[in-house]
């Protein structure tokens, strides 16, 4: 019986390793994804003042602390009963579409892109942006102008490109100038370009590696996104929940998320393992993200989005089942992000001063969901009368993905190992 | 230029928002990436084991279980310059609010929020114990150069990088507070009353700590740019404290204390003060209380 | 006439100087217990160097009691230079309070 371990899982966030048992033969007999760092957010909120928790949630993850800053500030508006300017709102989510372009262009150009371009069976001291750069600097410098972008769009909406500030409870701190304003509107339509032409890359792209595409990580799972009036939505919506033959759809509100979402602990990983509870665990598990997106909306928000998800469709039927049809499904994310952030930066509301509505803490239960790059972020938290924090749950992006990740794990192992 | 710099990277208990920082040089990103061999780093690269001979280690992150522990040690042995990269690194930084918990409560708490189903169990299988507290890396290794900030600016990653290109000591750290370099106007006077942020709209022109709010900047080291106050929410300290100060949240607490009544009806001195400096502070962790 | 043995006299110019880093420190290297005296009210030479200290003192506690070492072990105290029974009287008033709360518990914490 041999063991293989694979340690530490690379080009991604956070801290994993995959063991692999294997009996006489060589065959895996056990597979599992190890999340190997805690933090302890959810302990160290509480006793916080409220309102700076989103200054503190933001270091869970470097790579999407928007969505966090978001949901939590989302939150505590919640809680404290605060209905925020409609300005307010829309410049929140034009923080967020910051954020979704910068993070999904670090994805796919700078973690995953390198797999493909430059092949699986690559270098390992080249498989990476470095190397992509070298053998695709076209690519390599659109990639890095997407993800200027949206990083720029972060700090002028924000205050910081990483780890956003100006999210208060009642609203935001920062107005967009007009000056400001026009300076993405000069650009965003460039931009517009390079996510098109982002998904003619990975559409060759598939067709190159379509056998591993169809061979590896394909697994039947529950799906969770964010739907706004049954369409793809970023900022504010309600939960869907698609099961895995696409027959059945279960819509219900964030702050019911208690009575749809269950965690499991399991002994051998840090993480938590999210699942439906109405079906229970392990049944239950589900993915969220860019594939779950196009598999729970019923079309997406913006056209050029919409005519690029029918096509993922005719490739991939629906719902996707294919792991590594996640690529393709954030290109077409990011291309709809694009599109939405030009609506909003045409938005007349978009330089408003009116941005912070009067708030007062009190004692309340909030969640605050957004959809982070990686699937759907939810935070919630009970607060005291004072505003401080009681209680707090954090149902994160990738946390959501976790136990899929091992299905699919296993899938592969098992698939290359026969 | 000589040889290519081997550099190493890695993140411990941080959020890998340094690395996001160095990224977003942008461009300037095809001028830096040509010198530079990233020999490991697991957030842009495949290289499972940390090789020998290092030139350069940038450390992001404080230390959290033993297994960063051990990394740190391995980095250390392996490498010719280690730097403490970020504020976690430096001071600890927010994942060191955790000490103000036992770890006992911060796993009982965690493994028992509202969603959980066998609020029983811990996790202990293949997954490396937590130490009792989190350490910056200076109190585990010998640290050859200090980088904070959260993140630190992208220009002062450039700096450390060219420096250590050209075999240059990095001199890239401003020595003077954050108000030093905040466009605010200040009048040298303290508040009578101490705000919370969402509470009014602070005027435009005027120092934010003058008026109130909770703005740490007198017992921060200048680098940012006063990019919180700029855009009308206080500092928090993120680039942690200057050289003359042992302690940075002694400091703001030094400060803080000349508004009388006020400060002492604040909630959260500590979660305040230390925001990020726990790890480093004189008196690091909450003490238990013997049963 | 004489103060407890085990007091560690610190000396500073006025307690106007007196920095919260100092008692921190103080409680790091092991004191069970920090008494920060100055000059009667209205009597200090720079005006209000003792009441800039009082304010610092009463900060402390709390900062102390948040970190669970408890602000009932650092105390003001006002009197004049040439008060030695006052000072004696103090010091033992302070000496028997942290006999009372014990050893510092950061000690106790670290010790194992």
């Amino acid at each position: 019986m041999g063991k293989v371990t694979i340690e530490p899982i690379s080009r991604v966030e956070g801290h994993g390793k995959v063991t692999i048992t294997l009996d006489e033969s060589g065959k895996p007999t056990d597979v599992k994804l190890h999340i190997t760092a805690i933090r302890g957010f959810e302990q160290f909120v509480v006793g916080r003042p409220a309102e700076e928790v989103p200054r503190i949630v933001p270091r869970i993850c470097g790579i999407c602390q928007t969505p966090h800053h978001l949901a939590s500030v989302k939150a505590i508006d919640a809680a404290w009963g605060v209905e925020i300017p409609s300005a307010a709102k829309k410049l929140r989510e034009l923080m967020l579409m910051g954020n979704i372009i910068h993070s999904h262009a670090l994805h796919f150009y700078y973690l995953a892109a390198p797999d493909l371009v430059l092949g699986p069976d690559a270098d390992p001291s080249v498989r990476n942006i470095v190397g992509l750069i070298d053998k695709a600097p076209e690519v390599a410098k659109k990639a890095i102008a997407t993800r200027k972008f949206g990083q720029t769009l972060i700090e002028k909406t924000g205050g910081k490109p990483i780890h956003p500030v100006t999210g208060i409870p009642g609203g935001i701190s920062k107005t967009l100038s007009e000056e400001e304003r026009d300076a993405f509107l000069k650009e965003i339509d460039t931009i517009i370009e390079y996510s098109k032409e982002g998904i003619d890359l990975i559409k060759s792209l598939n067709e190159q590696y379509m056998n591993i595409i169809k061979s590896l990580g394909t697994i039947d799972t529950w799906y969770l996104g964010i739907v706004k009036d049954g369409k793809h939505a970023f900022y504010d919506g309600n939960l869907r929940f698609l099961s895995p033959d696409g027959s059945e759809k279960i819509d219900f509100m964030p702050s019911e998320y208690l009575d749809y979402i269950r965690e499991h602990t399991v002994p051998y990983s840090y993480v938590k393992y999210p699942y439906y509870k109405k079906v229970g665990y392990p049944e239950g598990i589900y993915r969220v993200g860019p594939l779950a997106m196009m598999n729970v909306c019923d079309s997406m928000a913006t056209p050029l989005a919409e005519e690029a998800r029918k096509e993922f469709i005719e490739i991939f039927g629906s719902p996707a089942n294919q792991s590594l049809a996640y690529n393709h499904a954030r290109l077409i994310e990011l291309l709809g992000a694009c599109e939405r952030t030009k609506e909003l930066l045409e938005d007349s509301e978009i330089t408003s001063t009116d941005i912070k509505a009067e708030v007062e803490p009190k004692a309340g239960n909030g969640v605050g969901v957004v959809e982070a790059p990686r699937g759907v972020l939810i935070h919630n938290y009970e607060t005291d009368e004072r505003g401080i924090v009681v209680k707090a749950n954090m149902i994160v992006a990738s946390t959501h993905n976790v136990p899929t990740m091992e299905k699919a794990i296993q899938q592969a192992a098992t698939e290359i190992l026969k | 230029m000589a040889d290519k710099v081997k550099l190493g990277m890695i993140q411990l208990c941080g959020c890998s928002g340094c690395h996001m920082s160095l990224l977003d040089l942008h461009e300037k990103l095809l001028d830096v990436l040509p010198n530079l061999e990233i020999v490991y780093g697991p957030i842009v690269a495949d290289v499972k084991e940390i090789p020998e001979g290092i030139d350069v280690f940038l450390i992001e992150g404080g230390i959290r279980n033993e297994h960063d522990k051990h990394l740190t040690e391995e980095i250390r042995e392996k490498s010719k310059i280690v730097v403490a990269w970020g504020t976690c690194a430096a001071y600890g930084g927010i994942p060191a609010l955790g000490n103000l918990y036992s770890t006992k409560n911060l796993l009982n708490e965690i493994y028992a929020t509202g969603s959980v189903d066998n609020p029983d169990e811990i996790p202990e299988e293949n997954v490396p114990k937590l130490l009792d507290r989190v350490y910056p890396v200076s109190h585990i290794i010998k640290v050859d150069y200090t980088v904070p900030g959260c993140p630190p600016k992208p220009e002062h990653n450039a700096s450390l990088i060219m420096a250590l290109l050209e075999g240059k000591e990095p001199n890239i750290l401003p020595t003077k507070i954050l108000c030093d370099e905040c466009p605010r106007k200040k009048k040298g006077i303290h508040p009578k009353e101490l705000k919370r942020t969402f509470e009014g709209i602070p005027d435009k022109e005027l120092c934010l700590y003058e008026q109130g709010y909770t703005c740490l900047g007198m017992a921060t080291r200048a680098g940012c740019g006063a990019m919180c106050p700029s855009v009308n929410v206080p500092c928090r300290g993120c680039y942690g404290k200057t050289d003359a100060v042992l302690d940075q949240g002694a400091a703001v607490a030094n400060a803080f204390a000349s508004t009388g009544d006020a400060v002492l009806k604040l909630s959260d001195k500590v979660g305040l003060f230390y925001r990020f400096s726990m790890a480093d502070a004189l008196i690091p962790k909450k003490v238990e209380k013997k049963k | 006439m004489q103060y407890p043995a085990s007091i560690r006299i610190v000396r500073i110019p006025c307690t106007g100087k007196f920095d919260i880093t100092y008692a921190l420190r103080a409680f790091q290297k092991g004191a069970d217990g920090v008494m920060v005296v100055g000059c009667k009210p209205h009597e200090c030479a720079f005006e209000t160097g003792n009441f800039r200290a009082e304010e610092r003192v009463k900060l402390t506690k709390e900062i102390l009691d948040e970190l669970g070492i408890g602000g009932d072990r650092i105390e003001m105290f006002f009197m004049s230079a040439a008060e030695a029974t006052k000072f004696v009287e103090a010091s033992n008033i302070m000496f028997e309070k942290i006999n009372k709360l014990g050893p510092n518990p950061l000690k106790a914490s670290q010790g194992k």
